[in-house]
């Protein structure tokens, strides 16, 4: 039933993010193209700046407009009417609830890698390349460690981002009439226990550093230097990214529970 | 003839407001049954808690002795009050999902009927008026070999001729083995098809009589006891 949960999840979100998606790769093609003709570079002048800037708008735009639809897609999908034909299938809410995520988080990957292919393209620069250039002379500095736990973080970022949407909108459907209200109550009370979280895991992790040993930041800090100064400042940021993958973890855990336990025990449509 | 439905002391409270007040009910199989009440009596409350739509306050519901959940869902053909279906869809589609999802789905007898309505396969659903909609949605539920029909408002909202094509389409298309239960205030359209009424009123159950009961033991219709049973 999974697979065909899948199928159908796939396709219900796919054609609206598809055409999204393309306007911006073919917004980096033409601007390339155009750019290449007229023998400008982005950022420099006038068509360069405006094409650029309108460029960045259109991606800051279609990288919040995904995980607002499939915010949206969760919600009517579930808690409105068309909630009447998903609640009544042969499935159980967990199947349901994997399926929804699974294709959000596979689209919200594939968001993040059109995006940047479209960069690479307009910019007539290789980010993947610089990011493996940094990531390799880091390891060869010694800070693999380091490394690990910055893609491993960035990873639960995305499963993360989308279950506490999931979660904000299970919330919300627990008070009825003001579903949507609830949901963007919830997502914004979420956001503050988020950021009262990793100000402590800062002030624990980095606090010595932050408030005590200020000569540290007078310090020439360069990556792979031998200084006791950078070494420290490496290790509270190791220490700082450790907690932080623990701390993405375990709120993802906690969406993902509190969204299920709605869903399967709290189900009321109106 | 087996227990298709049971109620134990089922209770449904909507903050301070109950909806259903301590039901106890059970239905056979093979029968239909008209769930009949005023606006507002717990019809509908009843029919969601069947298709875990809505959670129970107290007590228990079990449907051919299961608790609700993703087995009773396969034997339980659902249509609700309201359009449920993805509007940008079109009918094709819809029927591959049904397809799909539920083994008991006759993809034939869908076709035929839709074919007799002459709606076109290729046609959004969006595009359609409510009462071809809610047509759209009758033949998908009846398409179904369920053990239970939970029909919610069948024929409210649509015009004299449709309801007679709603009833006929129920009975055309049901196994004698299943149970259909109509939940409607439009009693007098209704009760030549019923078999049971259960009555049911302020969320307790008032009556539950066989029809024939009421037209030969009482002398009157259903719609007549209906009238002096509500009394306003």
């Amino acid at each position: 039933m999974l697979k065909k949960l899948l199928k159908y999840e796939w396709k219900a979100v796919s054609p609206m993010l598809g055409i999204t998606h393309t306007v911006v790769f073919l917004l980096s093609i033409t601007g390339f193209l155009i750019m290449t003709i007229l023998q400008t570079k982005p950022l420099e002048g006038i068509f360069g700046g405006l094409y650029t800037t309108v460029f960045f708008l259109s991606i800051v735009c279609i990288y919040f407009f995904t995980y607002i639809y499939l915010a949206i897609r969760y919600y009517r999908n579930i808690y409105t009417d068309e909630g009447y034909l998903t609640n009544t299938l042969p499935v159980t809410s967990g199947q349901l609830l994997w399926s929804k995520f699974i294709i959000a988080l596979l689209w919200s990957v594939l968001d993040a890698f059109i995006l940047m292919i479209s960069c690479c393209i307009l910019f007539q620069r290789n980010f993947f390349r610089d990011f493996l250039d940094l990531f390799q002379t880091a390891i060869k500095a010694g800070y693999l460690p380091f490394v690990i736990f910055g893609i491993v973080l960035v990873i639960f970022s995305f499963i993360s981002t989308i279950l506490e949407l999931y979660c904000s909108i299970s919330l919300g459907s627990l008070f009825p009439g003001k579903k949507v209200l609830g949901s963007i109550v919830s997502y914004v009370l979420w956001y503050f226990i988020n950021q009262a979280v990793v100000l402590v895991l800062i002030l624990v992790t980095m606090g010595k550093d932050l408030f005590l040993e200020t000569e540290i930041y007078s310090a020439q800090i360069e990556i792979g230097a031998q200084s006791p100064a950078a070494e420290a400042v490496i290790r509270s940021f190791t220490a700082y990214f450790i907690g932080l993958v623990i701390l993405t973890v375990i709120f993802s855990v906690i969406y993902y529970l509190i969204s299920h336990y709605i869903l399967n025990k709290k189900l009321n449509l109106e | 003839m087996s227990t298709i439905l049971e109620c134990k002391n089922l209770s449904k409270k909507f903050g301070y407001k109950t909806a259903l007040n301590s039901i106890n009910l059970n239905l056979e199989s093979g029968k239909i049954i008209g769930l009949l009440g005023p606006n507002g009596s717990g019809k509908t409350t009843l029919i969601k808690i069947i298709n875990r739509l809505l959670t129970v306050t107290s007590g228990e519901i079990f449907i051919d002795g299961k608790a609700p959940g993703a087995e009773t869902k396969s034997i339980v053909s659902y249509l609700p009050e309201r359009t449920y279906l993805d509007e940008h869809m079109r009918v094709y589609q819809v029927i591959d999902y049904f397809a799909d999802f539920y083994e008991d789905f006759d993809r034939s007898r869908a076709e035929n009927m839709l074919q007799k309505l002459s709606i076109d396969l290729s046609s959004r659903i969006k595009t359609m008026s409510k009462g071809t909609k809610e047509k759209l949605q009758l033949v998908l539920v009846m398409s179904r070999r369920a053990k239970l029909y939970c029909l919610d408002e069948p024929i409210a909202g649509v015009d004299p001729a449709a309801r007679d094509y709603i009833l006929n389409t129920i009975i055309n298309n049901y196994d004698e083995n299943a149970t259909i239960l109509i939940s409607t205030h439009l009693i007098s359209d209704v009760e030549t098809i019923l078999d049971e009424v259960v009555f049911i009123h302020e969320g307790k159950i008032r009556l539950h009589e066989a029809v024939d009961d009421i037209r030969f033991v009482k002398g009157k219709s259903v719609d007549e006891l209906f009238r002096e049973v509500y009394k306003c």
